[in-house]
């Protein structure tokens, strides 16, 4: 187990440079707007991560 | 000895200073220009990344590549060493030589190599991640898996420990009086690791000593201060990064301080992944070293 090779702290690295970049340019009030899709985000990409790396899988 | 430490003062302390002056000229930027703090933080966050990342993966790479070439080592000699054991008998028995502790120890570096260091890289990014985006944290994480590392490292010495002593051969010379305070302020100075580095330093030692009435105790130091360099060099380098934290505190962002503070913790342990290097290392040369004198002492 490599972590999955290193892709899963990639995604995680890209996912909080994308959305910190996003922070930095959207208006002050729509922060709390776009809070949640970004944990959104993280979640789905952790729970592929974990799909990914302790299940089967057919490919 | 000196042109050692400064070659290590040289690369680590530029990086360090880059990151004194910047992190004052952010505090100047947002005295002039308030509204503009956000991105000052984030920029500031970025250069630190850029600047300070460098040594600390220099040394994951350094310390990743003595365990791979170690690892090549002992499979080239592994075949040799076990070899020349049955071929010289019984001397070997009266020196609590087994050979599934050469296997232990080999074991030990695959572990390193294949496990070890990519998790510690996984801690490092862990740490960073929280950082940059503070409501996405995943600083548990980074935790448990620093916790996880350093108490799996812990086992493995003290399994070499029960190894070593289990017939009962040897004793180390310096467990008398002179060497307890030493121990005592090595544990109290190095965070983490402390109690960690003095009780693997009295496995090798206890394990040497026994040898060194076949190899002689300036050839065991030479053995020694060839292994432990990289460990040493690892424990300075984490040293300046908490300086360096201690010295931008009162002026820098918390942020800062809070990544040169987990990197120096990161490499804490990086340094105690070290040792078991190290002990594999001492333990091969020892044994090639003692062969080498019962073959031609036994002609």
């Amino acid at each position: 187990m490599r972590l999955g090779n290193g892709i899963f702290l990639i995604g995680v690295l890209l996912i909080t440079l994308l959305s910190s970049t996003l922070l930095l340019l959207l208006p002050e009030e729509t922060e709390e707007d776009f809070m949640p899709i970004i944990k959104l985000a993280m979640g789905i990409w952790m729970i592929q991560s974990i799909f990914n790396i302790f299940g089967h899988s057919l490919s | 000895m000196i042109s050692f430490i400064e070659t290590i003062l040289g690369t680590v302390l530029s990086s360090f200073v880059i990151v004194i002056i910047s992190t004052f000229m952010a505090l100047l930027v947002d005295f002039l220009f308030p509204s503009f703090s956000k991105w000052t933080r984030m920029i500031l966050i970025f250069i630190v990344v850029i600047v300070v990342l460098q040594p600390a993966f220099e040394h994951l790479t350094l310390i990743r590549d003595i365990a791979h070439s170690i690892s090549m080592m002992f499979i080239s000699i592994y075949p040799i060493l076990t070899a020349s054991m049955i071929a010289a008998g019984g001397a070997f028995s009266m020196l609590n030589f087994q050979p599934a502790m050469l296997l232990f120890a080999n074991g030990a570096i695959v572990l390193t190599e294949r496990i070890l260091i990519p998790l510690l890289t996984g801690a490092l990014i862990f740490d960073l991640v929280s950082r940059i985006l503070p409501a996405v944290p995943f600083t548990k994480m980074a935790d448990l898996i620093r916790t996880t590392l350093l108490g799996a490292v812990s086992a493995v010495v003290a399994a070499y420990s029960i190894f070593i002593t289990v017939g009962g051969t040897m004793s180390w010379a310096l467990t008398g009086l002179a060497s307890e305070p030493i121990k005592e302020l090595i544990r109290q100075n190095v965070p983490l690791i402390g109690s960690f580095m003095t009780d693997s330093m009295g496995t090798i030692g206890r394990y040497s000593s026994g040898a060194s009435v076949f190899a002689g105790g300036w050839l065991i130091s030479a053995i020694w201060t060839v292994a432990l360099i990289p460990s040493f060099k690892t424990l300075l380098t984490a040293f300046f990064y908490r300086w360096t934290a201690a010295l931008i505190e009162p002026f820098a962002n918390e942020d800062i301080t809070g990544i040169l503070d987990d990197i120096g913790r990161t490499l804490f342990v990086l340094c105690a992944v070290s040792f078991l290097i190290a002990f594999a290392f001492i333990y091969t040369a020892l044994f090639s070293i003692i062969l080498v004198k019962l073959i031609t002492s036994m002609k």
